[in-house]
């Protein structure tokens, strides 16, 4: 299996409420073949505390239609224990997905890379506070 | 405490892998960095001669260490040669074990060749 760069996403949101409104952003990501999900569960943690897990197949029949189409496999790599972790984070009351995607872009970039004889020297993921320094240093010089 | 459908997720887990992993990644990064002399940011690159300068002066303090041992388990060696009866001093076996695996230490730190650290060896057991 050919798999480029990994990356997990942990969205929140109040209440018990996947909502839906991030699912045609995230269509359009995946039809534009910038991202690949590899892996998706839904945690709800209800007003008592209590976390319930649920696999894309658990969700209601409008959710599961929603999400299905973008879903590309279910690797099961997030186990048990990440979900158990990420909801001891969460408050009460609220719900949220994992996703585990493959940055597509980026595998299809290091193919052509790898074609051109490029090799990979450095790559890292700059925080915004390094960027927002830099640019505050632009602005006052 | 949870509920739901959780079969097949009873993986090692990612968090706990990435967790594991990163101490052993770094590293390898860290080392193919200063190996192949690829770009390295100034910090980091100061970070890194600063750590390498402290472990070179502690293998360096450690070497002198092992000189001196050396020198007197030679000494010791010479006085049993000498003793009509070389009977193999009490303890010693708990020094010999320790300083081998102090040689052993010195090597794997780069700090010994693999010559030096045979022929160190070769001494500390009288070979």
């Amino acid at each position: 299996m050919s798999l480029g760069p990994i990356e997990l996403l942990v969205v929140k949101f109040p209440g018990n409420q996947f909502r839906g409104e991030i699912i045609p952003a995230l269509k359009e990501l995946v039809e534009g073949r910038i991202i690949r999900i590899v892996d998706i569960l839904f945690l709800h943690k209800g007003v008592d505390g209590r976390v319930t897990l649920l696999e894309i197949n658990d969700l209601e029949a409008e959710m599961f239609g929603l999400f299905d189409p973008i879903v590309s496999d279910v690797t099961k790599l997030l186990s048990q224990e990440d979900a158990e972790q990420l909801g001891n984070v969460l408050e009460n009351n609220s719900s949220a997905v994992l996703m585990l995607f493959e940055n597509t872009w980026a595998t299809e970039f290091a193919d052509a890379l790898r074609v051109a004889q490029g090799e990979l020297v450095l790559n890292e993921r700059i925080p915004r506070v390094v960027i927002d320094e830099l640019l505050a240093a632009q602005a006052a010089s | 405490m949870f509920g739901g459908g959780l079969g097949g997720r009873q993986g090692p887990g990612l968090l706990r892998t990435v967790a594991r992993t990163a101490v052993i990644s770094a590293t390898a990064t860290a080392t193919s960095r200063a190996v192949e002399g690829r770009m390295q940011s100034r910090a980091e690159a100061q970070q890194r001669q600063q750590a390498a300068e402290a472990a070179g002066w502690e293998a360096q303090a450690e070497l002198e260490r092992m000189k001196a041992q050396m020198a007197a388990l030679q000494a010791q060696q010479v006085q049993a040669a000498a003793a009509p009866a070389p009977a193999a001093p009490a303890g010693g076996g708990t020094g010999l074990i320790a300083q081998l695996q102090q040689l052993a230490q010195l090597k794997e730190a780069g700090a010994l060749s693999d010559a030096e650290f045979a022929a160190a060896k070769a001494k500390l057991l009288g070979t």
